[in-house]
């Protein structure tokens, strides 16, 4: 009891005003939308869906597919032929010992369908371990168009099975990133991603204009950030907002734009649908969950920042979910992330309806994960 | 198959050095790939064996030799309680040696270094790690105690659980012909010593202190009128601080090892950062070792 006091009213001093009012506003609006729905259904906000559909809520893109007969059709025949593909594959392997796993993502050809995490691979500190471009693709730490500091450390703090980041993007800037590790990457064969972040929209575009003509094969647009004040997440958690930034980014990128989505949302169907109708040519999902640890000695968050994003094994049924519910209810890729520490869970998160796999966390605890990742899939495949 | 860089070593000696309010303990390793790189100021992550433990555990290199690792331990939570559950013949996953230690830090070695891991860079590596650390080890090796100037003083401070790490350095230090003389030991310790024998092998001048006695490491300088040479410093920020002051009241270099809470070890998540006059720069690559005018404590 005394405890709580403690650490709430001194959470609110630590914080900083900002950082306190985004935790603020995200609790307040998730015990409004939980409270609203259980007088509504005199039960979750997830079985709210439940009840209206009658059924589960997997089930509730169903029955909207159901409305509309040309949307059933799409996302049968999606899965259908991810299905084909999939046996296409596995046929393969028995008769033949150089095995294609390459996949085709918005027209651009990856060796295999893993990728890094935003933020948990660096070219030459991860490349030190393992030859990259054995992956389908990397993708690069979120770049904005000026250094930015991060916040203060601690920026980390470990969770049961996962972890807390608050790292607040971090980074040299756009111009560092074009200059000292594109050059490393020219003559190299892999396919490059490269994560933006911004604190406006004109951010987000001075970095996607300056991305133009480079080496980079793919924009991975960061809309979800926990961390940073401004920006970031503010885009990642309001559909109109996402979708009239992913309309302007279109507009000027000449690579393809995937899209990073927020789980700290309370309909994630809706953020992908709204992105996908303002232009986006592929999802990624899902970025961290907003979580916090205390110190149990001073009562005191143990990160500086208060509060930071959980990753790890923890959210993978987090992602699983997600990424089920929202490939049913969009017609472009998805690429998936989110806890993925085996080969087994790269697999379930491709029957989850993800084109290709994010290993992100599993790489902090073993630098070589991605590649032993890559190879426990092939089993599956 | 790409090798991981994280291996289970056999645990050869395990030892409790101390049991009141503070347990410390001590774990020898057959490590002998480690060992032999080993340069002081150095650490290495340590792996739980539990998943529900994702993250390393950063522990300073104390002693290498013979193919043997030591690190003392201290218990402060769940993992070095774990690790302390680690008995001779019992395994340990570990990664390392990382990072940039007391004699390497911002020498030529370092810049070697750096231009050797960016010709690797240029094309890519198809079976990593392993050879190219050990080129950068050899290269570090063969001229990281060059550059020390036989004149001076070498004060080397450790202060709790920054003691261990001063171990290897008045080692590394006397075998590349410093004179036992010329190598200072200044200890701090909140109650109980421990792990100090081992620094009157190498030197007399070797000083104990200890909070029960109300003296701390700052006192000892001041008595011993410590006040010519380069300083060498491990232990908790006020520590550090406070040597910093030392140090600057009489214009000595000062380097220090610095603590952070990590995500990687080796450089992936910039979750380790220091603020420095250039920048932030990332505790378990471009340190643990920083020169103490340049970070902001
Ligand atoms: C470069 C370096 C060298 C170190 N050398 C030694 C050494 O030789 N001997 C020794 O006993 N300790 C050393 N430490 C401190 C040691 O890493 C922590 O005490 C240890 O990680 C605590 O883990 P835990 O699971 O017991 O604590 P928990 O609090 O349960 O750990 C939870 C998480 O926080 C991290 N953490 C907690 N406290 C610290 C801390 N003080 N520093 C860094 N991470 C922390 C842990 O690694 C873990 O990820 C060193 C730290 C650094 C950065
Ligand atoms: C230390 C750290 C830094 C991260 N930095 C970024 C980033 O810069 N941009 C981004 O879009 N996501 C970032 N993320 C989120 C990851 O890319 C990923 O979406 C998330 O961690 C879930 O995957 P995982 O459980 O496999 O780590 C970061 C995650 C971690 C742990
Ligand atoms: S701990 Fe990851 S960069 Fe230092």
């Amino acid at each position: 009891m005394r405890m709580d006091n403690v650490a709430s009213s001194q959470t609110r001093n630590q914080a900083g005003s900002q950082a306190q009012s985004q935790t603020d506003s995200q609790a307040s609006s998730e015990t409004r939308n939980l409270a609203s729905s259980k007088t509504q259904n005199q039960t979750s906000s997830l079985a709210s869906i439940q009840t209206r559909n009658q059924t589960s809520s997997l089930a509730s893109s169903e029955t909207r597919n159901q409305a509309s007969s040309k949307t059933q059709n799409r996302a049968s025949s999606k899965t259908q032929n991810r299905a084909n593909s999939l046996t296409t594959i596995h046929d393969n392997d028995i008769t033949t010992s150089h095995k294609d796993r390459s996949i085709e993502i918005c027209g651009v050809r990856w060796k295999n369908p893993i990728t890094t995490a935003a933020g948990t691979f660096a070219i030459r500190e991860s490349g030190k371990y393992y030859d990259y471009t054995k992956l389908g693709s990397i993708t690069t730490k979120g770049v904005a168009p000026q250094a930015w500091e991060g916040n203060p450390t601690p920026r980390i703090a470990e969770t049961p099975s996962g972890m807390l980041n608050a790292v607040g993007l971090e980074n040299p800037g756009v111009d560092a990133y074009i200059k000292n590790d594109l050059p490393i990457l020219e003559n190299q064969d892999v396919v490059v991603i490269a994560n933006v972040a911004g604190h406006s929209e004109d951010e987000y575009i001075d970095v996607v204009k300056k991305l133009r003509g480079t080496r980079v094969d793919m924009l991975e647009i960061n809309i979800s950030c926990p961390n940073v004040s401004c920006g970031g997440i503010a885009f990642g958690t309001d559909a109109e907002t996402a979708a009239r930034l992913t309309a302007k980014i279109k507009k000027v990128a000449d690579k393809p734009v995937i899209i990073k989505l927020s789980p700290n949302v309370t309909d994630i169907v809706s953020m992908a649908q709204a992105v996908e109708a303002a232009g986006a040519d592929c999802i990624s999902m899902i970025n961290t969950l907003l979580g916090m640890r205390l110190n149990l000695k001073t009562g005191l968050p143990i990160l500086a920042n208060a509060t930071g994003g959980l990753s790890g094994p923890a959210i993978l049924p987090v992602a699983i979910r997600m990424i089920y519910q929202v490939s049913r209810a969009v017609d472009i890729p998805i690429i998936g992330m989110g806890g993925v520490s085996t080969g087994a869970d790269a697999y379930e998160m491709l029957l989850a309806g993800a084109q290709a796999v994010a290993v992100g966390t599993a790489a902090l605890s073993d630098p070589v994960a991605p590649i032993r990742i890559l190879e426990e899939l092939e089993g599956y495949l | 198959m790409e090798q991981s860089p994280i291996k289970k070593y056999r645990v050869l000696a395990d030892k409790t050095l101390i049991h009141g309010d503070e347990i410390v303990y001590l774990l020898k390793i057959d490590a002998k790939d480690i060992a032999d790189s080993a340069r002081p100021g150095q650490f290495v992550n340590v792996y739980m064996d539990d998943s529900s433990k994702l993250l390393p555990r950063p522990i300073s290199i104390a002693d290498a030799e013979d193919g043997v690792l030591t690190l003392v331990i201290g218990i402060r939570g769940k993992g070095t309680a774990y690790l302390h559950t680690k008995k001779s013949g019992d395994y340990v996953r570990i990664m390392g040696p990382l990072g940039t230690g007391f004699l390497d830090a911002g020498d030529v070695s370092h810049e070697l270094v750096d231009s050797v891991s960016s010709v690797n860079l240029d094309s890519p590596i198809a079976s990593v790690d392993v050879t190219n650390l050990s080129v950068r080890a050899d290269l570090r090796d063969a001229s990281h105690t060059e550059h020390l100037d036989p004149a001076t003083k070498h004060i080397l401070i450790g202060g709790g659980i920054g003691v261990p790490p001063m171990r290897l350095l008045a080692k590394t230090l006397a075998k590349s012909g410093v004179k036992p003389d010329d190598i200072c030991v200044v200890l701090g310790y909140r109650d109980e010593p421990f792990y100090e024998n081992g620094f009157y092998e190498i030197t007399d001048l070797v000083y104990e202190t200890s909070d029960r006695d109300n003296r701390n490491v700052v006192d000892a300088l001041n008595d011993e009128k410590l006040t010519s040479g380069i300083i060498y410093a491990c232990g908790p920020t006020p520590m550090l601080k406070a040597v910093k002051s030392y140090a600057q009241l009489h214009e000595m270099k000062l380097l220090i090892s610095l603590e952070e809470r990590m995500g990687c070890g080796y450089g992936a998540c910039v979750g380790c950062t220091v603020k420095t006059t250039a920048g932030k720069k990332k505790v378990c690559k471009d340190g643990p070792v920083f020169d103490a005018s340049e970070v902001v404590l």
